[in-house]
Order: C-alpha cells, then structure tokens, then sequence
C-alpha cells in the first residue's frame, strides 16, 4: 500500500544529481530559489575519470573549490592507466599535477592491476618543442578522438621515463583494488612512504606518477605530506572503474549542493499523471507537473510528495536509468517522448538493425536517444508542442547529446541553464 | 523371426529395469542421493540457494563493474587490508563466497542501503550481500579448495 506522507514544498525541485542535475540545483539557488534534488546515485558522472572537458562556468569552478576539490586548467594532456595521455580542459589539482618526463618514476604498485606502468613511461614528452597543448583553443569532445590524437604518439626523444613496481606491505592475498588501497591510505599513508622513497632514492627521479588511490578524500593533503617525505613532486594519474576521480567529484558536487542549502532527498522520483490532467470541458489548459512522488527509505512503502513550482529533468540515459529501453524507449519519470534522432521520431520498437551503425567504430545514434526540447529547455512531443510548461530538461537525458560524449563542461552549463530557467519561471 | 523375439525380450528387460524396478527403487532412495549431492557441492564450496534468492538473481546480472558500491560503502572502508577480494567490486560474483568469508567477517553490512542507492542499474545489491552471508557461514566448515 503506498502510504503518502506530508508534502514538502519547494520552488524548484531537480531530479537527478549528477554534473547537469547538481549544476541545475546551484543555479536555483543562485537565483533565490528554495531548492530540492532527488537523486538516486551519481550516474555516469561518478564513473568520470578526473579529466574535465569543455569550459568550466565560473560559479561551478568555485562550488567544487569550496568543497575542497578546485579544478586548475590543463597545460599538458593527462596520463590514463591505461597508458595513454589524454587531453583535457580542466582537472583536480592532484591529476594536473601529472607529468611524464624524464625526470619522472612512473609507479604502478604490486597487486593494484589496471594500471600500465611501462606503456606511461614510454610516453615521454619533452614540454617544450613538442607540447600538443600548446596553441590549443578547441576542446575535443569524443574519447574516440583522444585516443586517436594520442595513438599517433610524442616523440620519443630520448630515454623512456622511469618506472617502478611498489610492494606494499599487507598486500593483501587477492590484491588490492583502487578503493581498498584509497581507504587505507586515507588512514595512514604510511604503508605507501617506505617503498615510495627506496624507488625515489634508486631512480634518482625528482617527480613520481602514482595510480589515483590516494585516498577517497583529503586527496591534496595526502599527496602534500607524502611529496614532503620522499622529496619529490607527487601526480595521480587519471582514474579507471572503481574510479576515485568520480567518486571525489561526486562526492564534491554534494557538498556544494549541501553548502548552498539545497535539500537533498535519495531515492528515484515518481510522476503521478494523473495529478496534471486538465479539467474536463475546460479550455485547452497548458498541462503543468504538480508535484512528484519519492520512495521514503526510512519509512517502507511510504512515499513523499514534492510540491514545487517548477521542475528539471537531469536523470541521465541508460546508465542511470533515465531513460531505459526494453521493448520500448522510456523516459522512466515523466514518460515523456523518446526521440532517436536519426529517425525523426517518437521510436516505440527497439530494432537493433536499425538503432546501431554498422561501422562499429562510428558514432552510435542510439547513444543520442532522449527527450526533445525547445529553445527553454522544455520537453516537447511528437507534434513539437511543450509537454509540461513547468518542466526543464537538462543534461544527457536530452535527445541528441550522447552520453558517452557529454562534456562535463557541456552538461554543467545545461544544466545551469535549465536551472536558472527554472528558477525565473518559479517566481 | 528369432531375432525379432530376441530384439523384443532385450526391450523388456530394459523396460522392467529401468521403468518398473528403478523408478520406485530411486522414489525410495531419492533423500539419500540429494544428501551425498549436497555434500559433494559444499565441499567444493557451493551451496543451494533459496526460491526467493534464485528469483532475484537475474537482476544481479545488471552489474556493470563500475565500483560504486565499493566507493559508497562505509563498513568496507573500516575494514582491514587482507578482508578484501580481489574484485573489482566486492558485490561481482556470489559465487566466489569462499573468498568473501573473511570480508563478512570484519565488514559485516550495517544495512545503510549506500550501495543500493548509488548503483547506476539498480541492483539489489544488500539483497546479494545477505545472500553472499548465507553461503560464506554455509561453507565456513568446508575445506577450501
């Protein structure tokens, strides 16, 4: 039995928290509104890598440095794991920080896997003549396109860096994995001191490129301690599943959120319909959303009704749950109309020889499916007319933006727009 | 002709053994056989799972590896070095309780649903956590592999 408890009331209420969704929240509360975000988890920004790309608006740069993760802008691209170097916009201090050069020792650490120590070293760049930063004013958009730029290689002019395997002590029988190894180094980072100066010490190296494990938070003060100890710069590279980088910036996008006097509730929000249907008779009414429905997890089977003015729609694409395709495409909270663009229509049948590009390699235009909206960011239907008046979609739930390919740059900016609009359209 | 009469007398006896003699024979040891099963299996470090845990298994299928739950867990990250798989996650494969024995010893979940509520696919991961404690205390007797 769905037990309805008292409403809350808000001007604006966002749904979904991820970069787009918690953009929109400080947006609203930028504008005065009483803000609230229903969130479920982070989405795909939570599995991001550390790497900011696109711009970085100015009121999002200063939420994350007050919640102790400021983004500094990019001079040269940043070592993956995997072993390549990627470029970006912006990134935390603890990755910017990351170089391969000659002076480097590039340490990947015993039992940790995912982590190419060897293939980084070989990266080796000279910053001066061959900096494929220099002179850049674009951003690329595509990880397709990265690693392409990357795979046509640096010069390798020289000696290949350094690189060293560390074997901490206690390492445990099965391995370590990026968040074990993060946690216990949040405690003490002393497991990692001695080995780190033995392998500084031998190299003779002067900076040191570490896998992003240190720690889930105090990242900066760890690393300012431990460069300290050993006497050497200290780098992260970029993060890979379970990704550290993801989690800080979620995890700093809720601060922000918290500090700015947004409520946040957890749980995924329900639409009742049948809550906007225009009266009968009346003249054709402009439909609004008047409240939206949250699983309250304290209380089993009792939901919570959100009252608000205005409302955004930033739950993401498949990943999250956003919009979910079965034998349908369904935008799972309002069920608003899926578009899959190279179709040029409301699509209800999944045909897989349709939806995906032969060419495996190619842009995806499934990946683009989502919710059409209008130049306000309302979402609009088959006939392009605004669904609900009162609704802003914002972020990679929108059709036509994929979401493997948003910026996070991209989705902060959407997402501040959708919630800016919001909150004018709430007073 | 008298490989005909042979051909038939070979299917009756076939038919007398196996249809009529083993069928109530196995009706009558059949509690026995399940046990030396059962007994095999755990050894190996497997145990049966319930009706209800069967039907919600599929859905722990939806797990994409991404190691959000391991990040959102608070008792995990209390827990010692050596109580860790080596999974990327420490919800991927049920079947692996041998190794998570230890790990539900010194992490025991505190049902705070964390994981729950950051999982992009929605799986039901406590209800795979309380599955992962059953099986790991099913198998602590059983000799490792």
């Amino acid at each position: 039995m769905k037990v309805i408890l008292p409403a809350m009331h808000f001007d604006v209420v966002v749904i979904g928290a991820g970069m787009a969704g918690a953009a929109a929240a400080l947006a609203a509360v930028a504008e005065g509104a009483r803000v609230a975000v229903v969130r479920a988890g982070p989405g795909v920004t939570g599995l991001c890598n550390g790497a900011w790309h696109g711009p970085l608006p100015q009121p999002i740069a200063t939420a994350l440095e007050g919640a102790g993760l400021p983004h500094v802008s990019c001079e040269w691209p940043l070592p993956h794991p995997a072993g390549d170097l990627r470029a970006c916009t912006f990134a935390p201090v603890s990755h910017a920080a990351a170089r391969v050069d000659e002076e480097t020792l590039v340490c990947g650490i015993a039992g940790l896997p995912g982590f190419n120590a060897s293939a980084l070293a070989r990266l080796w760049m000279d910053d001066g003549a061959h900096n494929p930063m220099a002179g850049r004013t674009d951003h690329v958009h595509t990880q397709r396109e990265l690693v392409a730029e990357n795979a046509a290689g640096f010069p390798r002019v020289g000696t290949a860096a350094r690189h060293a395997t560390l074997a901490l002590e206690d390492t445990p029988a099965a391995g370590w994995s990026s968040v074990s190894l993060a946690a216990i180094l949040d405690r003490d980072a002393a497991l990692l001191v001695a080995p780190l100066v033995r392998a500084v010490r031998e190299s003779g190296a002067r900076r040191v490129l570490l896998p992003a494990v240190l720690g889930l938070q105090n990242t900066d003060v760890t690393r300012g301690r431990l460069s300290q100890t050993i006497d050497a710069d200290v780098g992260e590279a970029l993060g890979t599943s379970p990704s550290l980088p993801g989690w800080r910036l979620a995890r700093a996008m809720d601060n922000a959120l918290l500090a700015a006097g947004a409520e946040i509730l957890d749980g995924r929000a329900v639409h009742d319909a049948g809550a906007g249907r225009k009266p009968r008779g009346a003249a054709r009414a402009k439909r609004r959303v008047a409240g939206v429905y949250v699983a309250d997890d304290r209380s089993a089977g009792a939901h919570r009704k959100l009252d608000a003015n205005c409302f955004v729609l930033a739950t993401g694409k498949f990943a999250g749950g956003g919009i979910t395709a079965t034998t349908s495409f369904v935008e799972k909270t309002f069920g608003l109309p899926v578009w899959v663009e190279h179709l040029g229509r409301r699509f209800t049948t999944p045909n897989p020889l349709a939806l995906t590009n032969v060419e495996r390699g190619a842009s995806q235009a499934i990946l683009g499916a989502g919710v059409r909206a209008d130049d306000d960011l309302r979402p609009l239907d088959e006939n392009g007319d605004v669904v609900y008046e009162n609704l802003f979609v914002a972020g990679s739930v929108r059709a036509g933006v994929n979401a493997a390919e948003l910026p996070l740059g991209d989705a902060a900016q959407d997402g501040w727009r959708a919630g800016e609009l919001a909150a004018r359209s709430a007073r | 002709m008298n490989r005909r009469v042979v051909a038939w007398l070979n299917l009756a006896y076939h038919f007398a053994l196996h249809v009529l003699v083993r069928t109530p024979v196995r009706a009558l040891r059949r509690g026995r056989e399940s046990e030396r099963f059962l007994a095999a299996v755990l050894q190996e470090g497997y145990a049966p799972l319930t009706n209800g845990e069967r039907d919600v298994f599929p859905s722990f299928m939806n797990c994409i590896h991404c190691g959000l739950c391991s990040l959102a867990c608070p008792a995990l990250r209390e827990a010692p070095a050596s109580a860790w798989s080596d999974t990327w996650t420490f919800v991927a494969g049920p079947s692996r309780s041998l190794d998570r024995a230890l790990l539900i010893e010194s992490a025991p979940c505190g049902n705070c649903d964390a994981c729950a509520a950051v999982c992009p696919t929605g799986v039901p991961i406590p209800l795979l956590a309380a599955l992962t404690t059953r099986l790991a205390s099913v198998n602590a007797t059983a000799s490792p592999g």
